[in-house]
C-alpha cells in the first residue's frame, strides 16, 4: 500500500512546485515589505508576521528566473530553524495528493539551476510538480552573500 | 536508562543551588564560626548525603559522608575551623560538583578521584583529636540557643527550608496516593528521601517537635522500604496525616516562627502503631490490607481532599476484616486518632495556602521569553489601536485606549522584571575565586562587595560574568601587590577589592576597584614600544589617559610574567570587546601606588531599547540611542555648510575636530530609489567605539521605545545591522549597527587602534594578534579589487621615499636593517593595469616587508587599507598566477595573495632575465 502525500503547490514562471503540506505555515496574500540593503538579491526583504521576523526569498531570483514585480508575489510561509521564511512565489495552486511510489528524479531537462533545488517530481494531471527542497533553497551558501554589492564593485 | 530520572534531576537542581550557596558559607566560616553558620553548612552537606544514599550514588555518598563527619566535628566544637579544612571542604564540593555534572551528561557517577578528597578530610577529622581541649569557647557559642537569633528575623535558611518543604510536601501527597496503588520501590524511596530530608533539616534547625514527627514517619516508610510492612490505606492515612502535622508545624513557623501547639503526638503514635503491628502480620501481608474499612465514612476531606479511596476497596476490606485480629485492635484506634489530628489540623491547614512557597515559582526562560514577545505585540496593537482612536475622534473608544495604553505599559514593565536578576548571581562565585587565586599567589585580599542586590537582564548577568572575572583576576594578579610589596609602599599587607554596582541614569554601572599598585604609564609605553605598536613620536603626543587606554589592545599586556592566574591569551581587548557588544562602556583609571578603577556601564535590558527613527533615500532606519552624541542639521546651502573634503573624503568640522562623514544612503547603496532625490541635510553625530562620525541622513523623526528582536541569521553578513524592530504602523525596521557602519564606511579600521592613524600602515603587524579567523592585511596594489595577504607572511609594513630606493638594471634595491632589500612592484607582478609608478618622486612608498628564502623583498603597494581576522569566504577561482583565490572580505572582492608562490615565480622570472 504506497503513501499518500499531500503537497502545497504554487506556480513560478509557468512550472509547477511543491512543498509538503506540514512544511506550510500559511500562504499570505502579498505583504508589506522593508528592503534589506546590502542584502543577497534574493531576499526581498523583512515581514512582519504577528510580531514575527519573517524574510522574504524571491523565488525567482533564487532559481534564476527572469523577476516579477515582487509586490504581485503570494507569501508561502515556513519555518526552519525556529526562523521564518516567505517563499515568494507566482501564484499558489491546489493541495495535491499523490502516491509516494510515484516519485521521480528530476529530468535531465530541467536547468541546473532549478535542479538543485529539487528533490524529485511528481506526474500531475499531465503536468509535472517539481518538489522542493526547503533546505536546500534557505541554506544556499550563495543566499549569505552580498550580491548586490559584488555586482556593483565587479 | 533512556531518560533521566525525575527524582535525579530535581536532586541535580538542589545540589547545584546548594553548592553555591555552601560555597560561600564556607568562605564566611573562616572569618566566624557562628554555629548558625555551621550548621547550615552541615545540614546542606546531610541533604546531599542523604539523597545520594537513596539514589543509590554511592561515590557521591562516600565523599560527602567524610565531609559531612568532618563538619560534625566542627559543629561540636572538637574542631576549629582552618585553612586546611576549609580547603578540604572546597575539595569535597568541587568533587561533588564533578560527580553531578558527570551524572548530568553520562547519568554515571563518573571516574574522577574522590578518594584522595576522603583521604583529606578524614586526616582533618581526626588530626584535632590533640588540640579538643583549646576549644571550649566555641562549645559555649555553639550552645546558644537557636531561637533567640531566630526571633527577629526569619533565619534565611529556615525561609528556604520552609519552601523546599512545601514543594516537597505537595508532591509527597500525590506519591502517597500513588503508593496505594503501586509499591513501585522508586516511589516508596522517592517519599522515604523527602521525609528524612525534612526529618534532617528539622534536626538541625533546631526543630524538635517536628523531626519528632518526621522521624516517626520516616520510620514507618523504613519499613515499607524493607518490604517488612506493605502499605495499607491505614498506613497512607497516618502518612498523610503526618504530612499534614509537618505542614502544620510548617505554617506555625512561618508565621510564629515557633513550631507551635499543635499536638503531633497523637500523629506519633499512629504512626508508630502502624510501624509495630505488622512485626505479627508479616506472615499474612495480605490481611494487612484490610486495614481502614472503618476510615472511609470519614475519610478526612479536610485533611487531604485529593485523597480518593478506590470504590471497591472498602467492600474487600470488610471482607477481609476478621483474620487480622491485632491489626483490627491498631485499626480501630486509628480512626479515633485519625479524626483527633483532623480537627487539630484543620484550623493551620486552612491558612497554609501561604505566602512563602506561593511567592516563587520556577519558570522556564523560553516562556518569559514568549511572554516578552507577546507582550511586545501587544504594544504594537496598542499603538494601532491608538491611532486608530486618535483618528475616529470617539471619545468612548479613546476612554478605553487610554486605559489599554497603561494597562499595556504595566504589563511590559512587569514582565520585565520577571527576566531581572540580582548582580550577585554572578558575584557569588568570587568570594571563593579571591580566596583561591591570592591563596595561590600569596596574596591577601579583602573582598568587599556593595550592591549585589543590583538587578539586570538575565541575558546580560550572562554576557558580563566572563568579563568581570577577568577583571577579578587582573586585579588580583596584577593590581593588588604581594604583602610584602605593600608593606614596601607602606600600605597594609591586606589588599583590598572593591566591587560596587548600583543603577544610574538608566544604567547599571559596575566598579571594580583595588588599592594595588596601580598601572605604570611608563611600562604601558615601553611595552608599547616594544610590541612596536607606537613610535616614540606618537607617544610622546599621547595623553595620560590615551595612554592608558593601550592596555585595551590585543595582545597587550604589561605583566612580566605569565602567571597561572592570567596571561592565558584572554585580555583586555576581549573584556572590552564583551562589554561593548552588549552596548556597555568600559572606563579605566589609574594611579600609581594608588590604585586601579575599572568603571563598566551596563545597559539595564537588551530587549528594549530607546532608539532614534531616522530615513535614508526614503528607507526608515533605527539607531540605538546609546550611540548618539548630536543631532545637527545641515544649512540648505547650494554647497552643503560646513562639509569639506580631504582626498574625496568628506569630513565635518565639528567642535574644533575634523570628524569623518558616513552618507548612509551611499553606504547601503539605496541611493536613487526615491523619485525625490531628497538632498541629506541632518548629521548624527555618532559615537562608535572611540571614534565620531558624522551619518548623513535625509531627516530624523522621533525617538521611540522599541523592542529589538534578532536579525535573521541569514543577513548577519550584511554586517551593518544590529537587529530588527518592529515599528507602530507594523512594518519591520532595521536597527543600524553603529560600529558596523563605522567599519563598513571606512571610519574605523577592523583592527582597534585608538585614534592613531594609520596604525597597521606603519608599525608591524603582529601575527599572533589572532582572534577569529586568519589575519589578513588589505592592500591595494592599483586597480579595482582589493589584495589580502596572509598576517603571517608579512613581517614589517615601512614606508620609503622615493630617493631612498636604488635601481641596478631591472632591479630596485633599498638598504634595509644593514642589508640590501630587492623591490618589487605588486601591481606589476599581477599585472594590474593601472599600476603604481614607483617614480613619483613627491610621495612616500608602502612596502610589504616578506621574508623569502631567508631574505627580505620588499613589495611595493599603492594603500595598505586594512588589516582583518577573518574568517575567508571562497567562492571564486584562481584569476592569475600567484593568486590564490578570490572572496569576499569586509564587503569586498578581494584576492587572495601567497607571497611564497607569488615571488618563486617573479623571482625566477627576473634571474631569466637578468
Amino acid at each position: 500500500m504506497s503513501k499518500e502525500l499531500s503537497y502545497a503547490t504554487f506556480t513560478i514562471d509557468g512550472k509547477l512546485f511543491g512543498i509538503l503540506i506540514e512544511d506550510v505555515q500559511e500562504i499570505l496574500r502579498p505583504l508589506e515589505v522593508t528592503e534589506v540593503p546590502l542584502a543577497s538579491l534574493a531576499f526581498n526583504g523583512l515581514i512582519n508576521l504577528r510580531g514575527n521576523i519573517v524574510l522574504a526569498v524571491r523565488m525567482r531570483q533564487q532559481l534564476s528566473l527572469p523577476p516579477m514585480e515582487a509586490k504581485f508575489c503570494m507569501n508561502i510561509i515556513l519555518k526552519l530553524r525556529d526562523e521564518f521564511y516567505s517563499l515568494q512565489v507566482d501564484s499558489v495552486a491546489d493541495v495535491v495528493v499523490v502516491q509516494k511510489d510515484d516519485f521521480e528524479i528530476p529530468p535531465e531537462t530541467l536547468p541546473v539551476e532549478i535542479r538543485r533545488f529539487i528533490t524529485g517530481t511528481y506526474k500531475v494531471d499531465n503536468k509535472l510538480l517539481h518538489i522542493l527542497d526547503i533546505e536546500q533553497i534557505l541554506e544556499d551558501k550563495s543566499l549569505s552573500l552580498k550580491e548586490k554589492q559584488s555586482e556593483i564593485l565587479v | 536508562m533512556s531518560e533521566m530520572d525525575e527524582a535525579l534531576v530535581e536532586f541535580l537542581i538542589e545540589c547545584q543551588e546548594n553548592l553555591s550557596r555552601m560555597d560561600l558559607e564556607l568562605l564566611e566560616l573562616e572569618k566566624s564560626t557562628d554555629p548558625e553558620l555551621v550548621k547550615s553548612i552541615f545540614r546542606v552537606m546531610h541533604t546531599i548525603k542523604g539523597s545520594a544514599g537513596f539514589l543509590g550514588l554511592s561515590k557521591l555518598e562516600k565523599l560527602t559522608h567524610a565531609a559531612e563527619n568532618l563538619l560534625s566535628k566542627i559543629r561540636d566544637g572538637s574542631l576549629q575551623p582552618t585553612t586546611a579544612i576549609t580547603s578540604a571542604l572546597l575539595a569535597a564540593i568541587d568533587g561533588t560538583r564533578a560527580i553531578l555534572s558527570s551524572l548530568e551528561s553520562n547519568q554515571n557517577e563518573g571516574n574522577s578521584d574522590s578518594e584522595a578528597i576522603i583521604k583529606v578530610l578524614n586526616d582533618c577529622t581526626k588530626a584535632p583529636a590533640a588540640s579538643v581541649g583549646k576549644a571550649p569557647a566555641i562549645v559555649e557559642e555553639t550552645a546558644v540557643p537557636v531561637a533567640s537569633s531566630a526571633n527577629v528575623e526569619m533565619d534565611e535558611a529556615l525561609k528556604e527550608f520552609l519552601i523546599e518543604c512545601q514543594e516537597n510536601l505537595s508532591r509527597m501527597d500525590l506519591e502517597l496516593l500513588q503508593l496505594e496503588k503501586s509499591t513501585h520501590p522508586e516511589l516508596v524511596k522517592s517519599i522515604f528521601r523527602v521525609m528524612h530530608t525534612i526529618k534532617g533539616s528539622a534536626g538541625f534547625l533546631g526543630l524538635a517537635k517536628l523531626e519528632k514527627l518526621t522521624h516517626a514517619a520516616e520510620n514507618l516508610l523504613s519499613k515499607i522500604r524493607d518490604g517488612s510492612l506493605q502499605p495499607t490505606a491505614l498506613i497512607t492515612s497516618a502518612l498523610l496525616a503526618a504530612i499534614d502535622g509537618t505542614r502544620a508545624i510548617l505554617s506555625s513557623l512561618e508565621s510564629n516562627q515557633n513550631e507551635g501547639t499543635s499536638d503531633s503526638e497523637a500523629i506519633i503514635k499512629a504512626l508508630n502503631d502502624c510501624t509495630k503491628a505488622p512485626a505479627v502480620s508479616v506472615g499474612n501481608a495480605p490481611a494487612a490490607k484490610t486495614s481502614a474499612p472503618e476510615i472511609k465514612p470519614n475519610p478526612a476531606p479536610v485533611i487531604a481532599p485529593t485523597m480518593v479511596f478506590p470504590k471497591d476497596a472498602g467492600n474487600s476490606f470488610s471482607d477481609a476484616l476478621k483474620p487480622a485480629t491485632p491489626v483490627t485492635s491498631v485499626m480501630e484506634k486509628a480512626p479515633d486518632t485519625v479524626s483527633a489530628m483532623k480537627e487539630k489540623i484543620e484550623e493551620p491547614q486552612r491558612e497554609m495556602a501561604s505566602a512563602l512557597s506561593d511567592s516563587s515559582v520556577r519558570i522556564p526562560v523560553d516562556v518569559l521569553d514568549k511572554l516578552m514577545s507577546l507582550a511586545s505585540e501587544l504594544v504594537l496593537s496598542r499603538n494601532q489601536l491608538l491611532q486608530c482612536s486618535t483618528r475616529l475622534n470617539d471619545s468612548l473608544l479613546q476612554v478605553a485606549s487610554r486605559q489599554f495604553n497603561l494597562v499595556t505599559s504595566e504589563l511590559q514593565e512587569a514582565l520585565m522584571k520577571t527576566r531581572m536578576q540580582p548582580i550577585s548571581n554572578v558575584w557569588n562565585k568570587f568570594p571563593r575565586m579571591v580566596r583561591e587565586v591570592a591563596f595561590k599567589l600569596g596574596k591577601q585580599i579583602n573582598l568587599q562587595m556593595q550592591g549585589a542586590e543590583t538587578e539586570l537582564d538575565k541575558t546580560l548577568i550572562e554576557a558580563i560574568k566572563d568579563p568581570l572575572t577577568h577583571l577579578v583576576r587582573n586585579s588580583i594578579d596584577h593590581g593588588i601587590e604581594s604583602p610584602d610589596g605593600r608593606a614596601r609602599a607602606n600600605k597594609k599587607p591586606e589588599g583590598t577589592l572593591l566591587l560596587r554596582a548600583y543603577h544610574e541614569s538608566g544604567r547599571v554601572n559596575v566598579v571594580i576597584s583595588d588599592d594595588g599598585k596601580g598601572i605604570d604609564l611608563n611600562r604601558v609605553k615601553a611595552k608599547a614600544l616594544e610590541k612596536q605598536l607606537l613610535s616614540s613620536d606618537q607617544l610622546s603626543q599621547m595623553g595620560d589617559n590615551s595612554v592608558l587606554q593601550l592596555i585595551f589592545l590585543p595582545g597587550f599586556s604589561t605583566a612580566e610574567k605569565i602567571t597561572s592566574v592570567s596571561g592565558r591569551g584572554v585580555g583586555m581587548d576581549v573584556v572590552k570587546n564583551n562589554i561593548e557588544k552588549i552596548g556597555g562602556m568600559i572606563d579605566i583609571q589609574s594611579e600609581v601606588n594608588k590604585g586601579t578603577t575599572i568603571h563598566l556601564r551596563i545597559p539595564l535590558t537588551l530587549a528594549i531599547i530607546k532608539a532614534l527613527s531616522i530615513t535614508a533615500a526614503g528607507q526608515s532606519f533605527t539607531i540605538p540611542q546609546t550611540h548618539i552624541t548630536e543631532l545637527l542639521r545641515i544649512k540648505d546651502d547650494s554647497k552643503i555648510g560646513g562639509i569639506e573634503f580631504v582626498h574625496e573624503t568628506p569630513v565635518f568640522r565639528f567642535r574644533g575636530k575634523l570628524i569623518p562623514l558616513i552618507n548612509l544612503a551611499e553606504l547601503l547603496q539605496i541611493k536613487g530609489k526615491s523619485e525625490t532625490q531628497s538632498q541629506p541635510n541632518h548629521l548624527v553625530i555618532l559615537q562608535a567605539e572611540d571614534r565620531q562620525f558624522g551619518l548623513l541622513v535625509d531627516s530624523v523623526k522621533d525617538t521611540n521605545e522599541i523592542v529589538v528582536k534578532p536579525l535573521p541569521s541569514r543577513l548577519k553578513g550584511v554586517g551593518c545591522f544590529a537587529g530588527v524592530t518592529i515599528m507602530g504602523d507594523g512594518l519591520v525596521q532595521l536597527i543600524l549597527d553603529v560600529s558596523g557602519v563605522a567599519r563598513l564606511g571606512r571610519v574605523l579600521p577592523k583592527i582597534r587602534d585608538l585614534g592613531i592613524k594609520d596604525l597597521s600602515a606603519q608599525d608591524e603587524i603582529k601575527a599572533d594578534n589572532q582572534s577569529a579567523g586568519e589575519g589578513l592585511l588589505l592592500v591595494s596594489a592599483g586597480g579595482e579589487s582589493q589584495i589580502a595577504i596572509p598576517l603571517e607572511q608579512v613581517v614589517r609594513l615601512e614606508e620609503f621615499r622615493p630617493h631612498q630606493l636604488e635601481k641596478t638594471g631591472e632591479m630596485h634595491l633599498v638598504q634595509y636593517r644593514e642589508g640590501i632589500m630587492p623591490i618589487y612592484n605588486l601591481g606589476n607582478i599581477l599585472g594590474i593595469k593601472g599600476s603604481v609608478e614607483t617614480r613619483d618622486k613627491t610621495k612616500k612608498i608602502q612596502v610589504v616587508v616578506h621574508k623569502y628564502a631567508g631574505k627580505y623583498v620588499g613589495l611595493v603597494v599603492e594603500k595598505i587599507l586594512d588589516t582583518v581576522y577573518e574568517s575567508i569566504k571562497i567562492n571564486g577561482d584562481s584569476t592569475g598566477q600567484g593568486i590564490k583565490k578570490t572572496g569576499v572580505v569586509s564587503g569586498k572582492i578581494t584576492e587572495f595573495v601567497d607571497l611564497g608562490v607569488l615571488l618563486a615565480l617573479t623571482v625566477k622570472k627576473l634571474e631569466v632575465v637578468s
